[in-house]
């Protein structure tokens, strides 16, 4: 198995499948995802409030809890599939092996202890260092490497004396200090002002070549994956629509959805705006065939909207959609 | 002052006490600002959270009040205005919020929370509810969203009604607040493409604050760039963007996402630190100058350079 890519797979996403039951029915909300996360590489998941992201980050790390239940599909990580691990094999994993960061850190550090502290704790149960002293100077390396210079200062600072961009560096230092395989970081920047997202996007860059960590990058923004996306995979409604190299997807856009988002983002050089008619349907009752089809121009074109789209593979890109079927069409 | 002028300030201050500061001590959200919007343009606002943008744009509509300096709107000295007067004006002046659901209210229907702007004017029954239809109609909904409340509206719904409740009143003018930023892309595109479409049938003048470069480019004539309470420069939104000179100007520019695509992660991390080392020895309280025609520039050489008065 590989990534679009090219290189090997260091983890393997196969026919995921999770779901939200209650009383009176079960929604899918992501809906036998496939993909692949390469060694070295970001994968940025893209894709629209709903559309199930973080969904599928937290069914890998299996942090989804009743009414949300993983209902089947695999993922593979050093040969072991982590939907059946036992839990106590899944909690040492996690963190450790694959870390997590959110969009916003003020709600994730304690605001009762300083950063220092919690980078020492969090060093500790993890074994990185063995005693305070130790920790607190792999501390003060670890703001080194996310670029808070003055470390020693923001060791003692409380979360709450510190801007949100130094916060979301502290948050990545957290995550990064067991050395991860693959950090999944979702909507990192979201909540930041420009100029400290783009100094946090490339600081997520540099630590994916310096550590060669991967990244699961979720995202609704297309225009942050064009700067750190080595791969896309585009969700609609709970399910993959296109999947490829991050340079053929945006270069060369082939599903309709994937095109559509693309033409409704005001770019540096976009001049007319584009809106997706209508809107996404509910996921507890999505439509019988393609869930893009009644937004979709192409959908009159091959008349099979009412029959679930097959997943084409078109120069190592794949796409679920019908206008890409080679026996149809 | 040009006299197509519909809005202009002049000078604006405000101050806010400082939280968790000693009593007596304020943080200055908006300085010295000096603005003027002809009628029918659009004016956007760029600048980080915390800059002074939406204070500018309540102090434009009085909703705070100043601690110095003038506001003018169609002849009409906002700061000298007594309440009854200003609420005559109120009508013709109108703000649409960042975020629709918790900018309308949940116990309330469509049809009344667009109704609510118009209760001022004292319409007859058939009257006032002939102009939310209208309203409704203009945003692109219909008679059925009447009844609705905001929980079964999507958020670009949700939107509308809200662009609905400001223009019910005829306004003139519009501060329109972050009006996409919590909204999915996709919609965004399409709340963008009805306000472009609004202001050019019912010529609004627009105040468009955002945080978003790309859109501001997109929907703006002109662009202001406020930078910690001040405008540090302004111009023809495609003048600006082509051709930047205040260092934060061009540091927010360069910080586009996938502006600087051909550049590689360590080169885009060298100008952004040059960018920030020039940001931080640039005279930060320096006039305005005009350095071509409508674009102005915060002076590189520090207050005692010739003072002008900024458009």
């Amino acid at each position: 198995m590989s990534s679009p890519n090219g290189g090997a797979a260091l983890l393997s996403v196969r026919g995921l499948h999770t779901q939200v039951r209650n009383q009176r029915r079960t929604t899918t909300v992501v809906d036998r995802a496939t993909f692949d996360i390469g060694r070295r590489e970001v994968l940025a998941l893209i894709g629209e409030s709903g559309s199930g992201k973080t969904m599928t980050a937290l069914s890998i790390l299996r942090l989804v809890s009743p009414p949300i239940s993983i209902a089947g599909g695999e993922v593979w990580y050093q040969g072991q599939n982590l939907v059946r691990l036992p839990e106590d094999a899944m909690r040492s994993l996690r963190g450790r092996q694959i870390a997590m960061i959110f969009q916003n850190p003020r709600d994730r550090f304690d605001p009762l202890q300083t950063i220092g502290d919690q980078l020492v704790e969090v060093l500790l149960h993890h074994r990185v260092a063995r005693g305070r002293r130790e920790a607190e100077d792999r501390a003060v390396d670890l703001l080194a490497e996310v670029q808070l210079l003055d470390g020693g200062r923001v060791m003692h600072l409380y979360p709450n004396e510190v801007s949100g961009g130094m916060l979301q560096r502290a948050m990545i230092a957290l995550a990064i200090a067991p050395a991860p395989d693959l950090l999944i970081a979702d909507e990192p920047t979201s909540a930041l002002d420009v100029t400290i997202q783009s100094e946090i996007l490339d600081l997520l860059k540099d630590l994916e070549a310096a550590r060669s960590m991967s990244i699961l990058f979720i995202t609704h923004d297309i225009s942050v994956a064009r700067q750190v996306a080595d791969t896309v995979a585009v969700m609609y409604a709970g399910q993959l629509v296109e999947y490829g190299a991050a340079a053929e997807v945006f270069a060369n856009p082939r599903h309709p959805y994937t095109q559509a988002l693309l033409a409704s983002v005001p770019s540096p050089d976009a001049e007319i705006l584009h809106p997706i008619p209508g809107q996404p349907p509910a996921l507890s009752n999505p439509p019988p065939g393609c869930r893009f089809a009644p937004r979709c121009p192409s959908a009159a074109q091959h008349g099979r909207a009412l029959e679930p789209p097959p997943v084409v593979t078109v120069d190592r890109v794949s796409v679920r959609c019908w206008l890409y079927d080679p026996g149809g069409a | 002052m040009s006299a197509d002028a519909l809005v202009s300030a002049h000078d604006l201050v405000k101050k806010f006490p400082a939280r968790g500061g000693r009593s007596g001590e304020a943080v200055v959200a908006v300085a010295n600002v000096n603005l003027e919007l002809v009628r029918g343009e659009t004016l956007g606002l760029v600048g980080e959270s915390g800059s002074g943008k939406s204070t500018v744009g309540r102090l434009l509509l009085r909703l705070l009040r100043p601690d110095a300096g003038t506001i003018t709107f169609d002849g009409h000295s906002l700061e000298r205005l007594g309440t009854r007067a200003m609420r005559g004006l109120r009508p013709r002046m109108q703000i649409i919020f960042q975020n629709p659901y918790s900018a309308l209210n949940p116990r309330m229907t469509a049809e009344e929370i667009v109704g609510f702007n118009l209760r001022p004017l004292g319409l007859a029954a058939r009257e006032h509810r002939e102009r939310v239809l209208a309203a409704i109609r203009l945003v692109g909904l219909g008679r059925d969203f009447l009844g609705r409340y905001p929980h079964q509206l999507s958020g670009g719904q949700a939107q509308r009604v809200g662009i609905a409740r400001a223009l019910v009143s005829s306004p003139d003018f519009i501060v329109a607040d972050e009006i996409v930023s919590a909204l999915d892309v996709s919609v965004q595109a399409e709340i963008l493409a009805l306000l472009m479409d609004l202001r050019a049938r019912l010529r609004l003048t627009t105040l468009f604050i955002s945080h978003n470069l790309s859109v501001v480019r997109y929907v703006s004539d002109r662009a202001a760039v406020m930078y910690k309470g001040r405008i540090v420069e302004t111009a023809p939104t495609r003048l600006l963007y082509r051709s930047p000179k205040h260092p934060y100007t061009r540091l927010l520019i360069h910080s586009v996402p996938g502006a600087q695509a051909d550049t590689d992660v360590v080169g885009r991390e060298r100008d952004r630190e040059e960018l920030a080392r020039e940001l931080k020895e640039y005279p930060a309280d320096s006039p305005l100058v005009e350095i071509e025609a409508g674009h102005w520039v915060q002076s590189p050489n520090g207050s005692h350079a010739n003072p002008q008065v900024s458009p």
